[in-house]
């Protein structure tokens, strides 16, 4: 019988149109608007490259984008290494799926409901984390969490890694999962421990699992805003600024929807370029290792 | 086969069905977007719509129905029974800002309401009216004698000489309220200077209790503990000056870096450094503040009036107490806050004489007195609602307003304002010192202006 060629693209063209009008089509409209002036219902007026250069005189873009920068790494290092250590730990555990469960509760949270969980967790003087500190006698690690310019952006990846683990974690013990046993079974003939095995076997060979979370840790940290906007709405000061912040504030309280536009199309182009960078020396191209 | 073709046609019909609809959803008000800037728009054109004698008219409100709840109820009751012709549909429009994000991307589609409470004057009204999105009231105004309830800001928020605004209520900000129970424990006096509120403070510490519980980590707290201070300690005319210098097309007179404005910033830093604040300041909240009073773990705390009936009936059995932020610079203590909410009305209403009508209502002396009942005084300075307040706290912070600092904050762009708190922050926790924050907050109203 023969296959219709056009029928792949037939089944395929719903997603696609969705995609473009709720993705691509918004994108494209946001670079055109980001080279007028517009404060989001009165008639546009052309103003060029203006918006771009207001973004990069002033001082609130670099700080947002270190922010972002910073707050990648925090959550992307977090979420892997924590991840991966639990998975790890748990993946032929004869409970392993009562702790998928447990692990995977925080996910299913709504990130304002966390937000205020941790804001309560956080409280200086009453909250759960340095009351507990003063009880065991560890006053000196208490501290202004969400107070304290030094502490605030940590705490808040705090928080975004304990809601986002779950996730990394299912990811890891399926790709644990699906290495052959036998692998190890050689290698623990030839005598390894549990360290070198999981440093030698496991982990190089669910690479590409470990990047592709680093990535999606990279547009997440990119696209932050409600953990951050209702814990500190970028305070104190604007030690916890970031670019959704930022974007947020301009369009929505300034009524600057060009700055706000603007500074998307450039935090766009930033992640698409961290992201090219990213996987070409993480070798997220390359074919994974055949067993 | 066939029956397959007819499917996969079908769905891509769907498809084009749906791109379609898509597409066509929002706006069909976009007039506004094609009207030339230079000049105040021309409201869409809201013609009565026709209405036969028996049909009732649905008019759609936004209130901040949060704070405002025992008053909503009472007021679409008072609107229905006065007009049975009207129906009038509250719903909540959140008081913050998130309340301005929802109001610009309603008004154009067809669901917009007919009235909508605001705050933010010169951020969001002279948009909206510029691009014909409000209704121009200056005929209601004047029918009304509003001239003049907003004494000094009532002439920024007109565009062109006209008025699109009905000013609602303010309110009496900032206050202080204390636990008298805790103040009789340890011999205190209500602080009457500077100095005083020193001795309190240091009182209360040595007491066992945190001295002012106010919760800086919620940027707001910081725009009403300078609304407060900026008075005392530069006078009411630089502060009026001051904030009326922080929007789009305005001269400044006093620049935020003027000494006595660094003054105020050195006061902050003062009151922090002298512990007269909880303790990690920039970690609380209003919440936070608010548990901490109210378990009398804090014996003041930095509030607003309509805040009072909750704290009443989270401490039934104690007394609380008020005052203002004391003298500073041999400024007097007192309430601030005239300006503050405000109602516009969306230029499509196809119901004019019917809004007309439940706007006199909402600014009649009754309805001004049951919103007084939850704190939030009258803007108009001729309400008599000492009969209908009952409780005497409030009665007598109701009667303070008769001689009150300008709050005037709507004044100023949104930009000032976030700059403004963050500045505070930046002070208190040692970030930048009173002078560089003042520089840095002058920059960004420079910028503004």
């Amino acid at each position: 019988m023969k296959k219709s060629k056009l029928a792949p693209y037939i089944y395929v063209s719903p997603a696609i149109l969705l995609m473009l009008v709720f993705t691509a089509f918004p994108a494209i409209q946001s670079i055109y608007l980001s080279f007028f002036n517009w404060d989001g219902f009165s008639s546009k007026t052309f103003c060029g490259i203006m918006n771009y250069i207001k973004i990069i005189n002033s001082d609130e873009f670099p700080l947002s984008l270190k922010n972002n920068l910073l707050f990648f790494l925090m959550t992307g290092l977090g979420t892997i290494v924590l991840g991966l250590i639990i998975a790890l730990a748990i993946s032929n555990h004869k409970r392993v799926n009562f702790y998928r469960f447990v692990f995977y509760l925080p996910v299913i949270i709504s990130t304002s409901a966390a937000a205020y969980l941790w804001n309560y967790v956080y409280e200086p003087n009453f909250g759960i984390l340095n009351t507990v500190l003063k009880a065991i006698g560890l006053n000196s690690l208490a501290q202004n969490w969400l107070g304290d310019d030094k502490t605030v952006l940590a705490s808040i990846a705090v928080t975004a890694v304990w809601q986002g683990v779950g996730l990394t974690i299912l990811l890891f013990i399926t790709a644990i999962n699906n290495i052959p046993d036998d692998l190890y079974e050689s290698a623990f003939l030839e005598g390894i421990n549990v360290f070198q095995k999981a440093l030698y076997i496991t982990i190089p060979l669910i690479r590409n699992v470990i990047v592709t979370i680093g990535l999606l840790s990279l547009l997440n940290a990119f696209k932050a805003f409600d953990l951050i906007y209702v814990m500190t709405n970028g305070g104190p000061g604007t030690s916890s600024y970031v670019l959704g912040i930022l974007m947020y504030r301009k369009a929505f309280e300034g009524l600057q929807y060009n700055f706000a536009t603007a500074v998307g199309v450039i935090a766009m182009i930033i992640v698409g370029v961290i992201s090219v960078i990213y996987m070409k020396t993480t070798g997220y191209y390359e074919e994974s290792v055949e067993y | 086969m066939r029956s397959s073709k007819r499917i996969i046609s079908l769905l891509i019909a769907t498809m084009f069905i749906m791109v379609f609809l898509f597409t066509g959803c929002g706006s069909t008000g976009s007039d506004a977007n094609t009207t030339s800037s230079a000049a105040v728009a021309t409201p869409a054109a809201s013609t009565q719509a026709e209405q036969k004698p028996e049909e009732k008219v649905t008019i759609k409100m936004w209130a901040q129905t949060g704070t405002q709840e025992a008053w909503s109820k009472w007021f679409k009751a008072k609107v229905e029974a006065t007009y049975p012709d009207i129906t009038l549909d509250i719903s909540n429009a959140p008081g913050d800002n998130l309340g301005i994000a929802k109001l610009t991307t309603t008004l154009g589609t067809n669901d917009s309401p007919d009235i909508v409470a605001t705050w933010s004057y010169v951020t969001i009204v002279p948009p909206l009216a510029k691009a014909g999105k409000l209704l121009d009231l200056t005929e209601f105004y004047a029918d009304n004698k509003l001239e003049g309830v907003f004494p000094k800001s009532g002439d920024v928020v007109k565009v062109d000489n006209k008025v699109y605004i009905v000013p609602f209520h303010g309110l009496t900000s900032p206050v202080i309220y204390y636990n008298k129970g805790i103040f009789d424990k340890l011999g205190l006096a209500v602080p009457a200077t500077e100095a005083d509120l020193l001795d309190v403070s240091d009182k209360l510490r040595a007491g066992g209790y945190q001295p002012l519980a106010i919760g800086l980590k919620d940027q707001w707290q910081c725009s009403h503990m300078m609304e407060g201070l900026i008075p005392r300690i530069a006078g009411e005319d630089k502060h009026h000056k001051v904030e009326l210098g922080s929007s789009q097309g305005q001269v400044a007179d006093i620049k935020w870096n003027d000494a006595d404005m660094v003054a105020t910033f050195t006061k902050v830093k003062e009151l922090n450094d002298k512990k007269v604040f909880i303790d990690n300041v920039l970690g609380v909240d209003f919440n936070a503040a608010k548990a901490a009073f109210t378990q009398e773990k804090a014996g003041m705390i930095h509030s607003l009036s309509v805040e009072y009936p909750g704290l009443k009936a989270a401490m039934p059995d104690k007394e609380i107490g008020y005052f203002y932020w004391p003298t500073f610079n041999a400024n007097p203590s007192k309430t601030s806050g005239i300006d503050g909410d405000c109602y516009v009305v969306n230029a499509t209403t196809k119901y004019k004489e019917q809004v007309y009508k439940v706007l006199a209502l909402l600014i009649g002396d009754e309805s001004l007195g049951e919103i007084a009942k939850s704190g939030m005084f009258p803007s108009k300075t001729d309400v008599d609602a000492t009969k209908i307040i009952t409780d005497p706290i409030m009665q007598a912070m109701y009667k303070d307003k008769a001689d009150a600092y300008e709050f005037g904050e709507a004044l100023m762009n949104q930009d000032v304002i976030n700059a403004r708190n963050a500045a505070v922050q930046d002070v208190v926790a040692g970030k930048k010192t009173p002078q560089q924050a003042a520089d840095t907050l002058e920059k960004v109203a420079a910028s503004v202006r």
